[in-house]
């Protein structure tokens, strides 16, 4: 899954132990979801949207794996 | 004659604050200092236990050597040590440590299975359990380096 993060961190002036302490996690949790390798859970995920003062929608962008190939399909058959 | 000025302006700072700041948040400091208080006051009892022990098991044809078993009861302290550092970690801590402890369980079944077939053609090695106690540990230790150090 795609994220806003790192640009959100960067535009705030944040470091990733800062951004951590703010949500209550380690900072190798805040790269490793900079880095897209780990995708929160849905309470982590509101709480970074919580301190940016933005949406889950607006922070996290999925990918066509994410959503499915059935949700997919369905998607396009509404086309 | 003509005079160029060239003004060579310094680069944008690019850095972002994580590359100056430390690499611990004050989450990871609390863990990291909360599992040392646990481990090393354990590790430490269980190194002096066992100092203790080994000098009175050096005849295996007595009761006492039994006594060889005693290193165990610190180490349930370890284990609680470890098993708390799991509960305290957070989601992402917890599963990279979980799968890295899964990756360690799968290397101990293969080492003992090893070992059980090899005894089956009557190969009997000795140490067999503290060799299957580092395949596990290695494995784990291995697995948890390689995954944090990639963050």
């Amino acid at each position: 899954m795609k994220n806003r993060l790192r640009e959100l961190r960067a535009v705030n002036g944040w470091s990733q132990a800062h951004l951590a302490d703010l949500v209550d996690v380690s900072r190798q949790t805040v790269n490793a979801l900079e880095k897209g390798r780990y995708d929160p859970s849905l309470p982590l995920a509101f709480r970074l949207a919580r301190v940016f003062s933005t949406t889950i929608e607006d922070l996290f962008e999925p990918s066509a794996d994410d959503l499915g190939i059935a949700a997919n399909q369905a998607l396009t058959s509404t086309d | 004659m003509l005079y160029i000025t060239v003004t060579i302006n310094e680069p944008p700072d690019l850095e972002l604050p994580s590359q100056r700041e430390p690499k611990l948040s004050a989450a990871d400091k609390r863990q990291r200092n909360h599992y040392l208080r646990e481990f090393i006051p354990a590790m430490l009892a269980y190194v002096v236990v066992l100092l203790v022990v080994l000098p009175l098991v050096d005849d295996v044809t007595t009761a006492a050597r039994f006594w060889v078993l005693l290193p165990l009861v610190p180490l349930v302290a370890v284990a609680v040590a470890i098993y708390r550092s799991v509960q305290r970690a957070d989601e992402y801590g917890r599963l990279i440590q979980l799968e890295s402890m899964a990756l360690g369980f799968g290397a101990m079944i293969l080492t003992s299975l090893t070992f059980g077939f090899l005894g089956i053609v009557g190969v009997a090695l000795a140490f067999s359990g503290f060799l299957i106690f580092a395949a596990g540990m290695l494995t784990w230790a291995l697995s948890i380096a390689f995954r944090w150090g990639d963050c």
